[in-house]
């Protein structure tokens, strides 16, 4: 590449940059603002550090007990994802019949399913269940395992070579021995992609809890946000940057934790099988 | 032998069991029941009384309905071209060459990973006019500065697909970036070596080669943007006058709002329809055009 080239390059990346991470300073910015600097230009750019919106905010709602509802129900689904789909992977994959063929066609055929098409007999199925405004049960089970984390799981257990899997017949390995010794600490990688994906997943889900659960006893954060934001719509920013944030802060730290897991898990599931 | 064979082949099935349950109960039989939904009549608290065609002609004489097919196909063609645009670009900006690499694919992947209802009601607030960041910044450079981003009816769109644009192109460019890796370095290499410029080997290696990796983005891009709906109820409400009233944001509306549960069913058969044909015709596409093998 030529220098100039290389200016312009730069040029453009740092003004994505830019465009990319300041909506996400303006939360911070305007939350640590008072509000008549941050309703005057240039003024919030560099806020003057108030903490006044956040203990505001933190008096609008129980957003402890919202953040706990989020990553409980995330992490419980997490592990019940990897339980279901790590069963099915491997019963389709090591000990196939004919009923498992066309199984493994079903399950396919829910990765074709959108949400937003069944969520009307899905609320209805719940509802009739019993498990409406009852607790995170009707948060979790529905979303207990998906389709792609077993697609995804069995691409990966078809890479484990065959003469590991006629080695442990041969050693008289039970096949849920095989699955628990041998399969698993193979596939760290690949479980840790479909935790983060599923988490994720769980972390943003919106209509569903907002549809589905009107306790705010049981909601996770994002129906808490939304909640607040149509509320107090219009009327008071700085507050809302302070709750957004409530609901930022703990993402932002875990990507500054496991930033390059989670970039190199995302990358993954992008891969074609 | 045959029945012990048949017994184990029963216990093999206790693996698919959990799994298999979940997803008949939440998601294959549901798939069934909305079709069967969609011929009754049936609003809450009342039986459903069994409607034939008619909810589908119900929809099909709402113009709204018809608007929010506009309005969906408009902001996912939209989302999926610059989207996909946006980030090819920055995903070959960004390999070959360039300080920083991890730096700036970390932070330009930032906004997928938080979630939506925050960053949406951030968004609010720049758009908001006048006294929005946005205006304001106009306003100081001498523009109009009251633009009315989100109040606007056809402006309002725009900025959804702005902001929908803004939060997924760092996801979309994590795909490009590995379909990158997956094409042999010798072959730039070798093209630098027999003098083609940046532009012509782009053109005459990356782009060919990475046609699979483009038709998968299209793809779940397209999937994704069919079913945007969180920024769409935080930053407009699908207003105004329906301008941003999508289908996800119609069938919403519908079911959870007016208790109309045989016309949201039928817009929801009609939602996967569109859906499983806008994803098939970019398999057909892609299986005619590819010409290296996925």
């Amino acid at each position: 590449m030529t220098k100039s080239g290389k200016v312009i390059v730069y040029a453009i990346l740092i003004l994505v940059l830019l465009a990319a991470i300041f909506p996400i300073w303006w939360i911070f910015a305007t939350s640590l603002e008072t509000s008549r600097r941050a309703y005057s230009f240039p003024g919030a750019l560099w806020p003057n550090g108030t903490l006044h919106n956040y203990i505001q905010a933190w008096a609008a709602g129980p957003w402890l007990h919202f953040l706990a509802n989020s990553v409980g129900i995330g992490i419980v689904t997490t592990l019940l994802v990897l339980m279901t789909s790590v069963l099915a992977a491997y019963g389709l994959v090591f000990v196939p019949n004919r009923a498992t063929r066309i199984i493994f066609g079903a399950i396919l055929a829910t990765m074709m399913v959108p949400f937003y098409s069944i969520i009307i007999p899905d609320y209805l199925i719940v509802k009739d269940l019993g498990w409406l405004n009852h607790g995170y049960i009707a948060q979790i089970v529905p979303f207990a395992a998906n389709g792609f984390s077993v697609f995804l799981l069995m691409q990966f257990m078809r890479s484990l070579p065959k003469e590991l899997w006629e080695a442990a017949r041969m050693d008289g390995t039970s096949t849920f021995g095989y699955l628990w010794r041998i399969v698993i600490p193979n596939l760290k990688p690949a479980l840790a992609t479909v935790s983060i994906y599923v988490f994720l997943l769980s972390w943003n889900a919106f209509l569903w809890p907002f549809i589905a659960v009107a306790n705010p006893k049981f909601q996770p954060i994002q129906v808490g946000l939304a909640n607040l934001l149509s509320t107090a719509n219009g009327t008071n920013w700085t507050v809302l940057s302070a709750a957004a944030a409530f609901t930022a802060i703990p993402v932002l730290i875990l990507y500054a934790v496991a930033q390059r897991s989670i970039v190199e898990s995302v990358s993954r599931t992008g891969i074609k099988g | 032998m045959g029945n012990r064979k048949k017994l184990a082949s029963i216990a093999n099935l206790w693996y698919l069991a959990p799994a298999l349950i979940i997803l008949l109960v939440f998601w294959l039989v549901p798939m069934i029941l909305v079709v069967v939904f969609s011929l009754f009549s049936w609003t809450y608290g009342t039986h459903p009384q069994w409607a034939g065609l008619s909810q589908y002609h119900i929809i099909f004489s709402d113009p709204v309905f018809w608007q929010s097919i506009r309005v969906t196909l408009e902001f996912v063609a939209a989302v999926v071209v610059g989207g996909t645009a946006i980030s090819l670009i920055l995903a070959v900006l960004l390999y070959r060459g360039i300080r920083g690499v991890g730096f700036f694919r970390s932070m330009y992947f930032l906004p997928y990973v938080l979630p939506v209802v925050a960053t949406s009601t951030i968004w609010l607030w720049i758009y908001q006019s006048p006294v929005g960041v946005l205006d304001r910044f106009i306003h100081a450079l001498g523009g109009n500065g009251n633009i009315g981003w989100v109040t606007e009816p056809n402006l309002a769109l725009v900025s959804l697909i702005i902001f929908t644009i803004w939060f997924s192109f760092g996801f979309t460019m994590l795909l490009f970036m590995a379909g990158l890796t997956n094409i042999p370095s010798e072959l730039w290499e070798a093209a630098s070596v027999d003098g083609a410029n940046s532009w012509q080997q782009f053109f005459k290696i990356t782009w060919p080669l990475l046609t699979p990796t483009t038709l998968f983005v299209v793809v779940i891009n397209t999937i994704n943007a069919f079913q945007s709906f969180t920024q769409i109820y935080a930053l407009t409400r699908g207003g105004p006058l329906n301008g941003t009233t999508t289908l996800t944001y119609y069938i919403y509306q519908t079911a959870f709002r007016f208790f109309n549960f045989g016309p949201a069913s039928a817009a929801a058969v009609i939602f996967f329809i569109l859906i499983l044909l806008l994803t098939g015709l970019q398999f057909w596409v892609s299986r005619r055009s590819i010409q290296y093998g996925g």
